[in-house]
């Protein structure tokens, strides 16, 4: 490296990064905000605001669903550029935690500018970014630079109220191959994702009926007071017509669990029979994996999981903070799933006199490297542990170079 | 140095009938419970659940669901009994309903086992269950040492805040340590088995109007260790005027030993649990090591002087002190003197720092000795102290929740008790 020309190879390379920030290609996806109805397994329905998927603007040919549609980019799409087509009687706009939001420029009028949120008559804001006015003419568009991992988009306009009515969903960006979620982290033969939400019916009655707001029956959504846990947009109902099951690989190959949680609660899913290996966290890889019972997992986080069962059956998924009730109706119901390993409905080994098997070990990772992440430094070595003394920290992996030092030639970075 | 008229209790003779009156004899430097029947590698525990009451630190009897094996008679008891594992044992555990016949079935999970089978009983929505009067036979082997929760998974939210909750634990090859590596080994450990209570829900339960309970809307107003309530969380195990609630917290330790604490979440609320008096190293989290590569031991522990309690989450943690840091000599030393057994040395003979005032111009609390040497005592003004027969260092451990330190929103109650640092020569059971 020539340290005389320090200043401009800092420069250079603040240019190659922008540059490199100019993605090839952008994944397209039309939204429409609009309003639909769920029937509670209690027979209460209850009006939701959520999105649909169209094929274009104004072809209103997808299903509004609560959540959203799982948005899946692909290994090539740098960005994620959603359209947005609003059916509500409200102004609504989107953000989507963890992805850094673009300008957007118009021809021949003002940029769009994230985090720039559109001023009320009043001069007071009710968004943290631009709005999409209600029967919008033309999309408006939302658009990330979409990064690998695991997050959640949702209504950034009034949210104590809008997500809780129903607008969010996931977004997903994956290796291309669509076996592998981060580098250095294991293969998977199947992927599954619990999406968790949570219905205050009061709430949804007093916004559909035009009686939220000041002056109003409800003026806030302070008295939360949820009725209804929602895995993947139901709640868990013991009938017949219900399919309780979240499919996933057996015989020790391993399935990717994707969490979101898009309630205003923590909520914590537990799982019987089997154990969780967490590989990542709001879509960063965490170090080192974590080998778990049960998943933390606070408002508007993710958390990417893989889990290995090996013998058929159900286990069990269900939420230890006891979001397992459907309002007033008796037996279990709400946050409660099987991930199930193809084979005889019965829990694992049900017969008695299987012999038990040792478990196979958690997944394990290798150190990743070129991601940027790196294990924090512990303090182990002045802990002074009884016993033998910890061998001293994994060796750091040195992240390979990601900036370049001119358009044209590639010099090493800073070692 | 020690000033007038303090003694330092030597020999452990003039400290024990001191401490038969208020400090815990029988809970020993390992946690108690229930070992069950071992017949080669085959652990079986016979256990039943049963309703019953308890009484909490403001007088309340409330009544209760719980587990019991087959020492407890026709009792039951809260939490259920800690079961105690070998790793590697074969564990069978038979479970009887004898609840009354309008609860319906019970049954026992245990997250964190792999491969747990389940014989007898009817199928419920996450495993077998036993209606009223039959029994459910639960098989698995405990592969990995460990801090464990096993609770009902029939009715799962009711079941629960009733009080079908209990602690597994599971032992590894090499004795004193909590895991497989030498990193985890420990001279003492506590349970602590955090749970919260709303009686409105146990009231509606014992009258019989169980389907009017607000499962959605618990308001808790009693939270537990192991099933006490402060201040019976300092009374002795196993006292006789608190059947239902066999066990105590009430950590007690010698400077420099290491204290194992076991957290368990039972209940459905997360509780930060505060220790006083220094930082605790976690060393495993749901029954794991925090380990980053195989066989360097808990190296991923951080230090956390309010360690996060979820529901459904079990967290190790080793606990020392020797008096590091407060920069001067807790036995009043001068610096010829001999050194104590787990005593800091840097701080050795070094003097206290500030005049104490005359007796007229101090207020005390409780747990004052009278002299701020550990075991060491002095005057006191008639009525002063009394709480601190053995002349130790208190500190409170409780959740950090404030709110959550009361009984029916009288302090002092709830989720809180105290560590006691204790001089060398006082004899902790």
């Amino acid at each position: 490296m020539n340290c005389g020309h320090k200043g401009w190879m800092v420069a250079a390379a603040v240019a190659g990064l922008a540059l490199l920030a100019g993605p090839a290609f952008a994944a397209d996806v039309f939204l429409r905000a609009a309003v639909t109805t769920k029937t509670m397994p209690d027979g209460e329905v209850v009006t939701f605001w959520g999105f649909a998927q169209d094929s274009a603007f104004g072809a209103m040919d997808g299903d509004v669903t609560v959540p959203g549609p799982e948005l899946h980019v692909g290994q090539g799409d740098g960005r994620l550029d959603i359209h947005l087509d609003n059916d509500l009687p409200v102004p609504v706009s989107i953000q989507v935690p963890g992805l850094r939001p673009l300008v957007v420029p118009i021809a021949g009028a003002p940029n769009l500018v994230p985090g720039r949120p559109t001023r009320m008559a009043n001069g007071r804001i009710r968004s943290f970014t631009y709005e999409t006015p209600p029967g919008n003419g033309a999309p408006v568009k939302y658009s990330f630079a979409m990064a690998r991992g695991t997050y959640i988009y949702h209504s950034a306009t009034h949210p104590a109220v809008q997500v809780q009515m129903g607008l969010y969903g996931g977004a997903v960006r994956e290796r291309v191959d669509g076996v592998r979620a981060y580098p250095g982290t294991p293969t998977y033969a199947a992927a599954v994702s619990v999406f968790l939400s949570e219905v205050d019916p009061a709430l949804h009655e007093a916004v559909a009926t035009g009686d939220y707001g000041p002056g109003q029956a409800m003026t806030s959504t302070v008295e939360y007071e949820p009725r209804y846990f929602l895995v993947n947009g139901q709640a868990f109902a013991d009938h017949p017509g219900f399919d309780p099951e979240l499919a996933v690989a057996g015989g020790g190959e391993r399935t990717i669990v994707r969490f979101f949680n898009a309630s205003p609660s923590t909520r914590v899913p537990t799982l019987l029979g089997t154990r969780m290996t967490v590989i990542a966290d709001d879509g960063n890889v965490v170090p080192w994996p974590r080998d778990q019972v049960s998943l933390v997992i606070p408002a508007l986080k993710t958390f990417d999981v893989l889990v290995q069962p090996v013998t058929p059956g159900r286990y069990a998924l269900y939420d230890r903070r006891l979001g397992l009730s459907n309002g007033s109706a008796p037996g279990m119901g709400g946050m409660l799933r099987y991930l199930a390993v193809a084979g005889p409905p019965t829990f694992p080994g049900q017969t008695t006199g299987q012999a038990p098997r040792r478990p196979a070990p958690p997944a394990t990772l290798r150190a990743t490297t070129g991601s940027g992440h790196r294990p924090l430094a512990t303090d182990k070595l002045r802990w002074g542990l009884k016993g033998t003394q910890s061998k001293g920290d994994a060796t750091a992996t040195t992240t390979t170079a990601t900036t370049t030092k001119a358009r044209t030639t590639k010099g090493g970075g800073g070692k | 140095m020690r000033t007038r008229n303090e003694s330092v209790i030597r020999g452990g003779l003039v400290v024990l009938a001191a401490l038969t009156l208020s400090l815990p004899t029988g809970a020993g430097a390992m946690i108690q419970g229930s070992e069950g029947t071992l017949a080669g590698s085959v652990r079986t525990f016979q256990m039943s659940a049963r309703d019953g009451y308890i009484t909490t630190g403001d007088g309340s009897a409330i009544y209760m669901w719980g587990y019991t094996d087959a020492d407890n008679g026709d009792g039951m008891q809260y939490p259920g009994p800690t079961l105690i594992a070998n790793a590697g044992d074969l564990v069978v555990i038979e479970l009887t309903n004898h609840l009354p016949a309008e609860v319906g079935p019970v049954s026992m999970v245990f997250p964190g086992q792999e491969g747990v089978t389940v014989g007898g009983g009817s199928p419920g929505l996450v495993t077998r269950e036993a209606d009223t009067g039959q029994t459910v036979t639960y098989t698995f082997v405990a592969w990995e040492p460990g801090t464990y929760l096993y609770n009902s998974g029939t009715d799962i939210d009711l079941q629960v805040e009733m009080g079908l909750v209990g602690a597994l634990i599971v032992r590894p090859s090499t004795a004193g340590q909590a895991y497989d590596h030498p990193d985890t080994a420990y001279d003492r450990e506590v349970l602590f088995l955090l749970t919260e209570l709303d009686p409105q829900i146990h009231y509606l339960v014992e009258s019989g109007w169980g389907n009017l309970v607000h499962r959605l809307d618990p308001l808790p107003v009693l939270w537990l260790i192991n099933g006490r309530a402060a201040p019976d969380t300092m009374l002795p195990a196993g006292i006789p005027w608190l059947p239902t609630q066999p066990y105590d917290c009430m950590p007690r330790m010698h400077p420099g030993e290491r204290l194992l604490l076991r957290f368990v979440g039972a209940g459905r609320d997360l509780h930060p649990y505060h220790t006083h008096g220094n930082h605790m190293r976690q060393i495993a989290r749901d029954g794991r090591m925090l380990e980053s590569v195989a066989g360097l031991g808990p190296d991923l522990g951080e230090l956390a002087f309010t360690q996060t309690v979820a529901p459904g989450e079990t967290v190790d943690a080793i606990f020392t002190w020797t008096g590091e840091k407060l920069g001067w000599d807790i036995y009043g030393h001068a610096p010829g003197d001999p050194m104590e057994p787990g005593e800091y040395g840097p701080d050795h003979g070094k003097a206290f720092p500030v005049t104490m005032a005359e007796e007229q111009d101090l207020t005390f609390g409780q747990f004052w000795s009278g002299s701020p040497f550990l075991g060491a005592a002095a005057d006191l003004p008639p009525g002063e102290g009394g709480f601190n027969p053995t002349s130790g260092y208190y500190y409170m451990w409780h959740s950090h929740n404030e709110k959550e330190m009361v009984n029916f929103d009288v302090f002092p109650g709830g989720m809180m008790t105290m560590l006691v640092i204790e001089h060398p020569d006082v004899p902790i059971p």
